[in-house]
């Protein structure tokens, strides 16, 4: 009775391993969609209103749901005091590589990038810029959910597998 | 602004500095009691200026553009003057920052109240403020603005730049203010909504700014402006004040001298 119940705990463990694991991905998706869509009221108020990006990372913080994200307009809303001591592109660079850690390397540079952009003058490439970079961010997260799609039955079919070895090999 | 500079500008404060002058090369300075005075600090380089612009905008040129194209830009009571390699394209106009001269406000409460009693005897009329190139001109209208206010004047005040009625100034209790708009927009604004009894402006300097000046004389309300000049020769040598000074658009001419720290006002009657 007591191996029975030792190997279904076993089991139970690898396959809530294996969901932890597809979770983290699930929510790694929803982290990079949601930074894509404040990147995208970004370029709305800056092509629209001009905003200045203060009161953009401002608004963004106040209606962004996902804490990740969240931190870091927090973060650049906090920092922007430091303006004048630092340069924005360096703040915006320290703020990426602090809270955005959810991204791959390859998006974290795509979005660092866009640091030197948003300091320039002209509305126009600042725009652009950002689109380009939603854009990727979009595609990344669409490999993530098709990876997704694909391996979930393969990630809980091999660790149930390791499970099941692993009790062969106890008993 | 950088650490090293407000540390350097720390022991000034006492000197009540009118601009600090940052020119790429060259030690920051701050310009005081008619001259400018180098700063025990490290010489500015272009990096120093656009941090500088950086924090006066938010770093968000993209929305200062306009202003910077023009030469300028204004953040709360401060407005810093730009300098540098022009470039046609859009954006700031500037391809390089090489000087910035930030502009550093003082309210001299008092400064003015005799000269208000001089320019109120016999009435108000049409007055003219000048002095060259940061002699007080501003600071002159602004105290004129809030003490004929309170006087109970009905002033309409056009704010071309934000840079009168910025938050820290008081403007009285019967001022209206229109910015962000031309001198003509906003007195043909201010004609039709708040029928005031006196318009100031500050610095009537360009054509539009005289055709605004133009279409407000004969509507019946005072006028109140600063312009560019030494004194009143000089202003006859520009062809649009030569029309304006030769119509008797103003009666009366307010003269700015600088002695020292302090400044004088010589009020001289054109009529």
């Amino acid at each position: 009775m007591r191996k029975m119940l030792g190997a279904v705990l076993i089991l139970l463990a690898s396959v809530y391993g294996a969901y932890l694991l597809l979770l983290r991905q699930r929510e790694r998706r929803k982290d990079i969609l949601a930074l894509q869509s404040s990147l995208l009221i970004l370029k709305r108020e800056l092509k629209e209103r001009l905003t200045p990006l203060k009161e953009c990372f401002e608004l963004l913080q106040q209606r962004e749901k996902r804490e990740n994200v969240k931190a870091f307009y927090q973060q650049l809303v906090a920092g922007m005091t430091s303006l004048g001591v630092k340069r924005f592109s360096a703040l915006w660079h320290q703020t990426v590589t602090d809270t955005l850690t959810f991204l791959g390397s390859q998006q974290t540079e795509r979005v660092c990038s866009l640091g030197t952009v948003l300091e320039g003058a002209d509305a126009e490439p600042l725009c652009e810029a950002l689109e380009s970079v939603a854009l990727d961010l979009g595609a990344c997260a669409r490999t993530i959910e098709e990876k997704q799609r694909d391996n979930t039955r393969l990630a809980f079919g091999i660790s149930f597998s390791l499970g099941a070895l692993f009790i062969i090999m106890l008993i | 602004m950088p650490a090293e500079l407000v540390q350097a500008m720390e022991r000034y404060k006492g000197f009540l500095p009118e601009e600090i002058r940052l020119r790429c090369g060259h030690r920051p300075a701050l310009f005081y009691a008619g001259e400018e005075h180098p700063l025990e600090a490290m010489p500015i380089n272009e990096e120093t200026l656009v941090r500088i612009l950086q924090r006066a905008t938010g770093a968000s040129l993209y929305q200062a553009s306009a202003a910077l194209r023009e030469g300028y830009y204004c953040t709360g009571s401060l407005r810093i003057g730009v300098c540098g390699q022009t470039t046609a394209g859009r954006g700031t106009g500037f391809a390089h920052f090489s000087s910035l001269a930030v502009r550093l406000p003082h309210e001299c409460r008092g400064a003015c109240d005799t000269l208000k009693k001089e320019l109120t005897r016999g009435g108000f009329r049409n007055t003219l403020i000048l002095s060259p190139p940061g002699g007080g001109k501003t600071t002159a209208l602004r105290n004129l603005i809030r003490l004929l206010s309170n006087d109970g004047m009905r002033i309409g005040v056009i704010d071309e730049r934000g840079e009168l009625s910025a938050d820290v100034y008081d403007l009285g209790r019967c001022s209206d203010v229109v910015s962000g708009t031309n001198k003509l927009s906003g007195a043909l604004l201010l004609l039709r909504s708040m029928a005031p009894q006196l318009i100031a402006a500050d610095e009537i300097t360009a054509p539009e700014d005289i055709a605004a000046i133009e279409e407000i004389v004969g509507c019946g309300t005072s006028l109140l402006v600063t312009a560019h000049g030494k004194n009143l020769a000089d202003l006859n040598t520009r062809d649009s004040y030569r029309r304006l000074m030769n119509r008797g658009v103003f009666q009366r001419a307010v003269l700015i001298h600088t002695r020292g720290n302090k400044r004088h006002y010589e009020v001289r009657s054109l009529v």
